[in-house]
């Protein structure tokens, strides 16, 4: 009974994290469709472009993000709705991970909380540290 | 739903193999010339055709024994397959030698800038011994993990360009969803036609740009 009940909360909570991350995915998507098309209306076209200005570069991730956020959209909407939006994008596979921890500590699987730590910590160096 | 096909515990352990395979690959990329790119990229193209001989979820038979180190792993799973009208339960094989293929995997993902996805299913099918429909979903979580790893790469080194991910994350995806419908209206052999005529026709073009770039 306790056993079949854990089991549906743990399915319960997987079904929970696929939504949280297809509402993700779609809100990233909705943020760089609209900077696309101001970016359209203020630039008179939409092509790739090799200025500097379009290019991201940051070392660490997280100081990216966070800067992202505090600086706000400025003058260049556009743009700033698009980095967002890619930004949303890539911490998407990231909040999948940590979710995972948490569905794997739930169930009380030690080895797979322990494997699923390596890849978020693996994946928090990699984007702290390059 | 595809949630419940892919194997999380599955995803996890081979997420591992390629992270790691998908940060070495990005910084290699980011230290040779492009014109090597074209070539390995073509040589890598060459084992989606692995995909077309591929199993069919029909043809999956359930394996009795498993080894050591998947068992102690717990790389078993089962889910209900529509099309056949039955549970499918099933467990994996080969776990060390399925995770230096997705180490593999996730060299070429890192340093192409690609998913891998027809080799990570290649690999999970034909090594790990997992049913098609397991496979292609568990890849989708897998591919997320690994395009994470070598975008911080990518990001470091400034090759990220704003004009070129914004068209492309919109119209993958639409196209992905797009796909995804027509899917199951489509038989196996013209979409393994079409198939191939993409990988062949990508395979000429970077085989073109590459002998143009020497």
């Amino acid at each position: 009974m306790s056993s079949s009940r854990t089991e549906s909360e743990a399915s319960r909570f997987e079904l929970a994290i696929s939504y949280l991350l297809i509402i993700g995915v779609i809100s990233s998507l909705i943020l760089v469709g609209i900077g696309m098309i101001l970016f359209y209306f203020h630039f008179g076209r939409l092509e790739i472009s090799e200025k500097e200005a379009m290019f991201l570069r940051e070392q660490n991730f997280f100081y990216f993000f966070l800067d992202l956020l505090r600086g706000g959209p400025g003058q260049d909407k556009a743009i700033w709705l698009m980095t967002l939006g890619i930004a949303m994008l890539i911490l998407t596979p990231y909040a999948r991970v940590i979710l995972s921890v948490f569905h794997f500590i739930g169930k009380g699987d030690i080895k797979y909380t322990f494997i699923t730590l390596f890849v978020f910590l693996l994946l928090t160096v990699s984007l702290i540290l390059h | 739903m595809k949630e419940r096909i892919a194997n999380v515990r599955v995803g996890i352990y081979l997420g591992m193999y390629t992270t790691v395979g998908a940060i070495i690959g990005a910084t290699v990329t980011t230290l040779i010339s492009p014109v090597y790119l074209y070539f390995f990229f073509a040589a890598f193209l060459t084992t989606s055709f692995i995909r077309l001989a591929g199993p069919k979820s029909a043809d999956f038979t359930h394996s009795q024994s498993q080894d050591r180190v998947s068992g102690w792993l717990d790389l078993r799973g089962s889910y209900y397959d529509e099309a056949l009208q039955k549970t499918v339960s099933y467990q994996a094989n080969n776990a060390l030698l399925g995770g230096a293929g997705m180490l593999l995997a996730g060299l070429a993902a890192g340093m192409l800038g690609i998913g891998a996805g027809a080799f990570k299913v290649t690999v999970q099918e034909n090594i790990l011994k997992l049913p098609p429909k397991v496979s292609s979903t568990t890849s989708n979580f897998i591919i997320g993990l690994t395009a994470l790893a070598g975008t911080s790469v990518y990001l470091y080194s400034g090759l990220l360009n704003l004009t070129l991910m914004g068209p492309m994350a919109v119209g993958t995806t639409i196209g992905a969803l797009m796909g995804g419908r027509v899917l199951n209206k489509l038989r196996d052999r013209p979409l393994r036609i079409l198939f191939f005529m993409v990988v062949a026709f990508l395979i000429v073009q970077m085989l073109y740009k590459g002998v143009m770039s020497i």
